[in-house]
């Protein structure tokens, strides 16, 4: 009965137009490199005052989802992830708008972030008691368990580069060791300097290493424009691209869900869960199936699906335990604790139509999106039938601009350039990047929730093994470090047999 | 374990260079207090283990190699290319920090249609000054978010 209340106040005319705008907004925000959801949901923090909390909350969710979405345009047209969420997006997105698809691959993140965003949402009004019980049993042991399996899996990526992506993973950790100890304190690595003492900006590593490598490549190579095909994008192979994303329901499935239960844990995040949703997909792959990373439709779906539901369950620990799980939820919690809103279970029986309001907006706020990406999506893509000699040296501009946004750090600009030489050196020697990506941004998670666990056991490494949720993701830890070595015993029988 | 199965002295010279950072990151670590380097010094060591490996694997293979026909060099318009490319970003870069966006862009942007070969001069100026208005447009006056303005014109670098 307070679902469907709830429902009936979204479609208030003031709540319509907010979402509609709030989504658009985002999208456009999202995918312009550098910005994200934060800075759109900072930006709209002051207009939200004087509205009613159910509006003001609609604009914040609305500006989060579009943003997320967004980030995966610039991702698949020019390989330069908007937000850090989309990063995984671009190891198959790019090369299929390389091949003149640009469109078909905006139709697939179009849908599979439909279906994503929708799924989170079901989860999110359904199951949210549910889920916070299951996230509860995921302390900081299971959390670390959690981000080594996600190392592990990118070691398996690559069967030729096993060492190579494990080598990977290792440098971006201590990339991300850079700064001051997350538990104690110690500056490590710093030099003596508050930018560096401030650990390094990842979405200004990204940029480098997505984008300002890609350009070098590009006109290293001379290539025409990034499209090899004279292929104008349209509106026909936006929705082919939707459609086909129905075609793999398996992995809509299994991508949403790692995206939902890793959006409701606090601290493990958005990026984490869109980059364990691809390698999990990648690790799939089948014989005579494009190798992931060549433009591999699975690769765009899994990703974006998992991202998308996120957006919905990240609410979960906000609402019902009060406990922001990243830096944009944050900033919903402060926009609710403005308007005198309490979270925690008490706020869903003392303000309950709000709370259901809030969390129908999202079928709304996919539903804009949705409609946003089908028909936009056609002429967007005609982004990459321009010249290389003419866009390659506008994206340089969103990108120097971009890293420098972020926070307004020169030295950001500066990071991105070196990062962007050493993704180029990465690219020609086989390295990667993927990795490098990961362990920038699963280093400091996995160190914290090592560090915690030790102190909850009081130095006991054995509590990493304690209960059925560890003792099985150390088991699929095993399985992650052997999967190649398994793939292949498994490979040579079913030739044997044939 | 799976590796290519010919080697380049890049291949060596990479892991050997990742190695040593490694090697860099253990011994300050042990400067750290106990808990804050044990991370660092846990994943340093496993990465310069495997960059060992890579760089032994690779090193043989070359020793095995030689003698065969080398190939796979890269023609030098695309050293040339790959060389301007960089200079110039790393020049925009730099230059927007110290002679503000507006002038670094304009003069970046010109630049590298230009020397890229693009000489349609009334796109290529419309190109220009559109996309440093949308840009200035966007972040500064739509999203309140501050562009270099650069040392030389009284911007502070902090």
């Amino acid at each position: 009965m307070m679902i469907l209340q709830g429902l009936l106040s979204c479609f208030s005319a003031q709540n319509l137009l907010t979402a509609l705008l709030g989504t658009g907004v985002g999208i456009v925000i999202g995918a312009l490199p550098g910005l994200g959801a934060n800075i759109a949901m900072t930006l709209a923090l002051p207009l939200s005052f004087g509205r009613p909390p159910d509006t003001c909350l609609i604009l914040l969710s609305s500006l989060y989802c579009g943003a997320t979405y967004g980030g995966s345009i610039s991702a698949i047209l020019l390989n330069t992830p908007g937000t850090p969420a989309s990063g995984a997006t671009t190891y198959d997105g790019y090369p299929l708008a390389r091949q003149g698809h640009g469109d078909i691959a905006i139709g697939l993140s179009t849908m599979s972030s439909f279906i994503g965003g929708i799924f989170g949402t079901v989860l999110l009004i359904t199951m949210a008691p549910l889920v916070t019980r299951l996230v509860l049993a995921f302390g900081p042991p299971q959390s670390f368990l959690i981000a080594i399996l996600s190392l592990c899996i990118v070691g398996a990526l690559g069967e030729n580069r096993i060492i190579k992506g494990l080598i990977t993973c290792g440098l971006g950790m201590m990339f991300s060791f850079v700064g001051m100890d997350v538990i104690t304190g110690y500056p490590r690595f710093s030099y003596g300097t508050w930018y560096l003492g401030d650990g390094m900006n990842v979405t200004a590593m990204m940029i480098g290493i997505f984008a300002i490598s890609e350009i070098m490549i590009l006109m290293e190579s001379g290539s025409g424009s990034i499209s090899e095909l004279a292929n104008p994008g349209k509106l026909r192979n936006v929705l082919k691209g939707c459609r086909m994303t129905l075609d793999y329901p398996a992995n809509l499935v299994k991508s949403s869900l790692i995206g939902s239960i890793i959006g409701a844990m606090p601290a493990l995040g958005v990026t984490t869960a869109s980059f364990l949703a691809y390698m999990t997909q990648a690790n799939t792959k089948r014989e005579g199936e494009t190798p992931y990373g060549e433009g591999n439709v699975q690769g765009v779906i899994a990703p974006e699906s998992s991202n998308n539901a996120v957006t919905a369950t990240s609410l979960i620990p906000t609402l019902t335990m009060g406990i922001p799980g990243s830096s944009s939820m944050a900033i919903m919690l402060g926009a609710m604790t403005m308007h005198g809103l309490v979270p925690g279970p008490d706020l869903f029986a003392v303000n309950s139509e709000l709370v259901y309001t809030v969390m129908s907006s999202f079928f709304l706020i996919n539903i804009f999106m949705l409609v946003f990406g089908v028909l936009g999506g056609g002429y967007i893509s005609r982004i990459t039938t321009i010249q290389n000699r003419l866009l390659a040296p506008c994206v340089v501009v969103f990108c120097a601009v971009g890293a420098f946004a972020l926070k307004g750090y020169w030295q950001d600009v500066i990071l991105a350039l070196a990062t962007g030489f050493l993704g180029y050196a990465m690219k020609k020697y086989d390295y990667p990047i993927i990795g490098f990506i990961l362990g920038a941004i699963l280093g400091p998670i996995a160190e914290r929730t090592f560090h915690q666990s030790l102190r909850i056991s009081g130095g006991e490494i054995s509590i990493f093994f304690q209960g059925t949720i560890s003792k099985v993701l150390a088991l699929m830890i095993v399985i992650a470090i052997f999967w190649p070595g398994i793939r292949r015993v498994l490979q040579r029988r079913k030739v044997k047999r044939a | 374990m799976k590796l290519a199965k010919t080697a380049k002295k890049s291949d060596v010279a990479a892991a050997c260079l990742i190695a040593s950072l490694c090697v860099y990151v253990i011994v300050s670590a042990r400067h750290f207090p106990e808990r804050a380097g044990l991370f660092p010094t846990v994943i340093a060591s496993i990465t310069l283990t495997l960059s060992l490996v890579i760089a032994v694997v690779n090193f043989f293979k070359l020793a095995s190699q030689r003698g065969m026909e080398r190939g796979g060099d890269k023609p030098s318009v695309y050293v040339t290319r790959f060389w301007i490319t960089g200079l110039l970003i790393v020049g925009y870069m730099i230059g927007m920090l110290i002679i503000g966006y507006i002038t670094s862009t304009i003069l970046y942007l010109s630049f590298s249609f230009w020397t890229y070969g693009y000489r349609n001069k009334l796109v290529s100026t419309i190109l220009v000054v559109c996309m440093t208005a949308v840009v200035y447009a966007v972040f500064e006056m739509a999203l309140d978010i501050k562009l270099p303005v650069g040392l030389l014109l009284g911007g502070v670098m902090y």
